[in-house]
């Protein structure tokens, strides 16, 4: 915590409202003190100093204020809890005395009423009562206003957003009676909190009331219009609407120097505590941003100097200019109003220019990330970053991960993902872990980001791990539940785990690989081993370590989808609004499977990987360009409020479509068809609905009917595909997948070049993710119909449809076995034969297995 | 495929009907195996079970198969992930209502939570009435529970029971007493994972679900230690290789500096980093660019040019392993070829 040098020159001296004369000035001396040895970290003193001072006014909020801070940083910053525990007896405490002094305010109010109308003084008596209101402001706002706020400031840093949201809520409803510079602060945390849970119209209320306060130009007349009133307030005491001036009212003006300390004391120890906490605020919370971004950190050093010198009583205009057009930027991109923020992130650094602006181009780089100009982002952030802070290079490994793992190169952001982790993990062994060591660590967010790299190479249950991880801080966003439904789903396709009970009906033949060199044998294995015990392969390595963690298994996944979609469905559970961070722009990738197979009826699985990256794309570009025009600045907040909160809702709407379709697929290789249904049911329900889904809800709603054994109502899924008699139209064009995928397209300018990499790795590379193509899934479609007339006798029509589907599938499996099943049936065995040696479908089943005696 | 079912449920019913006293382990064993041939058997074998004892009749009393070898099959299905299909199914056709579900269930002695399972399998039914049999009698039921809690151990029924307390309607204002009465349970476990998102904050604190709070004091025993280290060792050198491109070898010294990023040089890694050489040998699009910026972004010396390079440079790959590993012995490399995916396009690639 550098930032304790930040404290403000401003005397701090301790006095209370109540003090009469004599004793204020040596409070007050007492309290300058302490507040000098605060300043200079010499905190043992400072304590003893204070410690003298509550003596003196035993009880005083204040002073156990200024004295639980003082501790909490003796002690270097590592008791949370206890400074909680203390701050919020000092809260309690002031606001009992704000009662008492309240009652005590109206009773001498209605006294000093009487006097007045006794005698005739009534300037005099105006001025006590409106000193006596004045004081009952003071007390109640202000100084527990203080408190309050640092109470907010530790849950920032502790992550827990929604409870600093709740503190400061209150404050900010009623942030007028407050004085400037705390206000200032509330605001600026405020805006933090809501930055940090992606709240688009919270943060947008809140910067346009900063415009509005502290805005462009009005940042000057603030700041000294503040000063301009302190001292007015001095001189005209009657002045009560200034909080902090009515207790000097009360000690009447006798001693001009003290009083102007006197109001002011507990307010600049407050503040420079506050800020002090709060430059970390900042620091911390641009890190939040790349942290759930995927996006890049924001310079540390640049929020460090900038509060820093905000601490300095007299903000510099330009510095807290830049902070403003800074939250500006982060607010439009997180509502993803790239134009604007291009703009905007361009003025930024203007105003930063001659200072560093490495914010001002972590924020650029973020920009040129989600406009999908990676390149562009990476080059920024290397011009940006001073790595030797910790806090910052695990970020700007984190942010190049995101990066190159937008850029397709998994393996590559493994490395940076890694060596994020390996930063924060340094930086949370110094001892004692500092709260504002804790409050850089974003381990868990780039855990998450792990995960889905793991994910993206084809590791589900490493990926998983992660996620499981991660959870701790998302457990509440829907899309964490979907990825590790999906690391389950892989898991399942790579054969790693099994099915509900039955891989006896799996149509491949699995096969062991057991030995080492000329002792190598390849192993059958026949599903159900001795004694009805289902095969077990793999089940070991899905342990996802000791504590009762769930293993990754169908029912899991299932569990998970569950979650999710109820998640998504209660809103007021699911956007935690203050809960948690949320990440929306992380790119998706989606792995929904098709239909499996089942005895006699053959299906094709369809192996449908979808690539999506949720939002963006063009949509984006319609925004801005409507955008634009809006003028003003705060039309352009509430456009790209309004903006947002659209995407949010397609977001959902396509999260929900995958959690539907892939429920639905779960739920039919549990061979559980009558939930199937319901989920295919479900989906194929859903407004707007893509097409690539109404063709899998399609698919899985005939499938599960055909297992409950209504071919007829299965049929008539398939029928909208067919036209004019035996042909299948394709589902879905390449254009619905294009859409789906929503492609970034880069508006304008630059390079296409991010996107185009992500597209080309070499088609035999199994871990590639596929988009599900039009031509496969018509395949499918004929190989599914052939089935459905297969079982229902009509032999010849499927056999025109499966030879269809052979010629569109000519490797699948399932359309094989169906075929052969006609041939059979039609009493071609030769042909069927023959089928049958070209479908040697053998599934190596990587590792563990151990040979038993029973083989 | 109907003649075998028929076949299988007369099985079902000999094996029923051979049922003795001393037999009973076996029989039981016998007839969950029909469990294992998927829902199918599952379907036949209750079907059978209640055919056998009359159960459409709607007479618990009657009831000539002995309960507990009808409660030891369900309770097995009740485990199955098919569940509610399984139950739906062996009932089609028969209707049910809501007291004789209650007689049948106590008959075979199953828990609280056994019936109001069996309840909301029921509520997934096509029949309209079963569906709404099935929800009232879970309905009674969980009003009941909130009068005597009972302990649930499977997480997964829990969340059943939420889901469907959200899903009624009329119902979500139970789901707060359900989460007072889970707080209750157990307190001494930790809220497992998958329940998270269901409960209230609130719950969550009291249920010891790890806040930030408790994180911030226990996380000095690094456990993301463990994360890094099996990043470090999942890493694939080769699969990085192949990302950046050519580039890695364009020299020497550039060569060497990535390889040393990535620990040891094992024979396994050296056999992996061929084959994606094998594989890749053409054909692999690059913008040169990403090699020096990695190179850049890792800390290395950036390299200025680097002109377009359109295979990898074997020569500039072995001096440098060379160089890294003198020890390595090329016929264990030769053989750790031998893995997933060893794929050579082309007479160019092998002879590489």
């Amino acid at each position: 915590m550098d930032s304790r040098d930040s404290t403000q020159s401003m005397a701090a001296t301790n006095s209370g409202g109540d003090d009469d004369g004599g004793l204020l000035s040596v409070t007050a001396s007492l309290a300058k003190e302490a507040s000098l040895y605060f300043q200079s970290r010499k905190f043992d003193e400072c304590l003893d100093l204070l410690n003298q001072l509550l003596e003196k006014k035993p009880d005083d909020p204040k002073v156990l204020h200024n004295i639980a801070i003082a501790e909490y940083f003796r002690d270097g910053c590592a008791d949370p809890k206890k400074l909680l525990e203390s701050l919020n007896n000092v809260k309690r405490r002031s606001e009992e005395l704000a009662r008492a002094s309240g009652e005590q305010a109206e009773a001498a109010n209605n006294l000093g009423n009487k006097v007045i109308l006794g005698a005739k003084g009534s300037g005099a008596g105006h001025q006590i009562s409106s000193a006596n209101s004045g004081s009952l402001v003071y007390m109640d706002e202000f100084d527990a206003s203080v408190a309050k706020l640092n109470i907010a400031v530790i849950w920032f840093h502790l992550h827990e957003y929604a409870k600093a949201l709740s503190v400061l809520e209150p404050l900010y409803q009623n942030i007028a009676p407050i004085d400037e510079s705390t206000a200032l602060q509330i605001c600026l945390l405020l805006l933090d909190v809501a930055l940090a849970c992606h709240d688009a119209s919270r943060s947008a209320d809140v910067l346009m009331y900063l415009e509005k306060a502290f805005g462009v130009g009005g940042v000057s007349q603030g700041d000294s219009g503040s000063m301009v009133q302190q001292q007015s307030t001095n001189l005209f005491t009657k002045y009560s609407s200034v909080p902090s001036s009515s207790s000097v009212a009360d000690v009447s003006n006798s001693d001009l120097a003290a009083t102007v300390n006197a109001p002011e004391n507990p307010l600049s120890r407050t503040l420079s505590e506050e800020t002090l906490e709060d430059d970390t605020v900042l620091v911390l919370s641009s890190f939040e941003i790349s942290g759930q971004n995927l996006a890049r950190p924001v310079g540390l050093s640049a929020s460090n100097e900038l509060s820093r010198t905000l601490v300095d009583r007299s903000i510099p205009t330009v510095d807290l200019k830049l902070k403003l057009q800074l939250y500006k930027v982060r607010f439009l991109l997180l509502t993803r109003n790239l134009k604007q923020a291009k703009r905007e992130v361009k003025h930024a650094m203007n105003i930063a220019r001659g200072r560093d602006s490495s914010m001002a181009l972590f924020l650029k780089s973020q920009l040129e990330y989600a406009r999908g100009n990676h390149r562009k982002a990476i080059k920024l952030l290397l011009a940006s970053s001073n790595r030797a802070e910790m806090g910052i290079s695990s970020m700007f490994n984190n942010n190049l991960g995101c990066i190159y793992y937008q850029l397709g190169k998994y393996h590559t952001s493994s490395v940076f993902f890694s060596k994020a982790l390996n930063n924060s993990a340094s930086l949370r062994k110094d001892k004692p872990l500092k709260l504002f060591t804790f409050s850089q660590d974003k381990s868990l967010l780039i855990t998450y980001n792990c995960g889905l790299q793991y994910l993206a190479c084809g590791k589900p249950i490493l990926a998983a791990r992660c996620f499981q991880k991660s959870s701790l801080v998302f457990y509440k966003r829907p899309l964490l539940w979907l990825r590790l439904a999906e690391c389950c789903l892989m898991a399942f396709e790579k054969g790693l785990i099994i099915a509900g009970r039955s891989p006896s009906d799996r149509s491949e033949v699995r096969v062991h690989v057991i030995g080492k060199g000329k002792w190598r044998h390849l192993v059958m294995d026949d599903g159900i081993l001795k004694n009805g015990h289902v095969d077990s392969v793999g089940t070991d390595d899905c342990f996802l370590g000791s504590d009762g963690q769930p293993n990754l298994s169908l029912s899991f996944a299932r569990q998970c989808l569950i979650n999710a979609l109820h998640l998504l469905n209660c809103p007021e559970l699911n956007y935690p609004k203050f809960g948690l961070p949320s990440n929306l722009s992380l790119e998706e990738d989606e792995s929904s499977e098709a239909t499996s197979s089942k005895n006699s009826i053959q299906r094709n699985l369809t192996g449908l990987d979808s690539k999506i990256s949720v939002g963006l794309g063009q949509v984006t570009s319609n925004g801005d360009a409507k955008e634009q025009k809006g003028g003003t600045s705060l039309e352009t907040i509430q456009n790209s409020v309004s903006y947002c909160e659209d995407m949010c809702e397609r977001e959902n709407q396509m999260i929900k479509q995958a959690l539907l379709s892939n429920l639905a697929y779960v739920e039919l290789q549990l061979e559980n068809p009558v939930k199937a249904l319901a989920a295919a049911r479900s989906l194929l329900e859903l407004p707007d609905c893509s097409r690539i889904y109404i063709f899998l809800g399609h698919v899985y709603a005939a499938e599960a009917l055909c297992l409950l054994n209504k071919p007829n109502e299965a049929a008539e899924h398939f029928s909208i595909y067919l036209s004019a008699g035996n042909n299948v139209d394709l589902p879905f064009s390449q254009e619905d997948c294009e859409q789906w995928r929503v492609e970034k397209t880069v508006d304008s300018e630059e390079l296409n070049g991010g996107s185009m990499a992500a597209k080309n790795s070499s088609p035999e590379d199994p871990q590639d993710i596929l988009l599900p193509n039009p031509e496969e899934a018509r395949g499918t479609l004929y190989a599914n119909i052939a089935a459905l007339f297969a079982m229902q006798g009509e032999l010849d029509r499927a056999h025109h449809f499966v030879m269809q589907a052979l010629s569109l599938l000519p490797r699948s499996t399932e359309a094989t076995l169906t075929a052969i099943y006609i041939d059979l049936m039609l009493g071609k065995s030769q042909e069927a034969v023959a089928k049958l040696k070209q479908c040697s479908h053998v599934r190596f089943v990587p590792g563990g297995f151990h040979l038993n005696t029973s083989c | 495929m109907i003649l075998l079912s028929s076949l299988i449920a007369s099985q079902i019913l000999f094996l029923l009907q051979s049922l003795t006293d001393s037999n009973f382990d076996a029989v039981l064993n016998e007839l969950l195996q029909f469990v294992e041939y998927g829902s199918e058997g599952s379907i036949l074998l209750l079907r059978t079970c209640l055919d056998h004892m009359n159960f459409d009749k709607g007479e618990v009393h009657k009831m000539q198969l002995r309960p507990d070898l009808l409660a030891a099959i369900l309770r097995y299905l009740l485990d199955q992930p098919n569940f509610s299909t399984v139950f739906c199914e062996s009932l089609r056709g028969i209707v049910i209502n809501e007291k004789f579900l209650g007689d049948f269930c106590d008959a075979l002695h199953l828990s609280v939570f056994e019936k109001i399972a069996l309840g909301l399998a029921l509520a997934d039914a096509e029949n309209l009435e079963m569906r709404t049999n099935g929800q009232n009698f879970s309905m009674g039921l969980i009003e009941k529970l909130r009068e005597n809690p009972a302990s649930v151990d499977s997480s997964e029924q829990i969340q059943n029971i939420i889901m469907f307390l959200y899903r009624s309607e009329g119902l979500a204002k139970h789901v707060d007493s359900f989460m007072q009465m889970l707080s209750l349970m157990d307190p001494k476990e930790r809220t497992p994972l998958i329940l998270a998102p269901l409960l209230s904050d609130s719950l969550l604190e009291t249920t010891r679900f790890p806040r930030n709070l408790d994180i911030f004091y226990g996380c000095s025993e690094n456990e993301f230690d463990d994360i890094v280290a099996e990043m470090e060792s999942e890493t694939s050198m080769a699969d990085i290789m192949r990302e950046l491109g050519y580039g890695c070898t364009v020299n020497c010294s550039h060569c060497i500096e990535v390889l040393t990023f990535f620990s040891p040089l094992t024979e396994v890694t050296l056999s992996r980093i061929l084959s994606t050489m094998a594989r890749t040998y053409t054909g692999l699009e690059e913008n040169q660019s990403s090699y020096s910026t990695f190179c850049s972004a890792i800390g290395g010396t950036a390299t200025s040019d680097l002109s377009c390079l359109s295979s990898w440079n074997v020569d500039v790959l072995v001096d440098s392993i060379k160089q890294l590993a003198p020890g390595t012995n090329w016929i264990r490399v030769m053989e750790c070829l031998d893995h997933e995916g060893f794929y050579i396009p082309n007479e160019g690639a092998f002879s590489f």
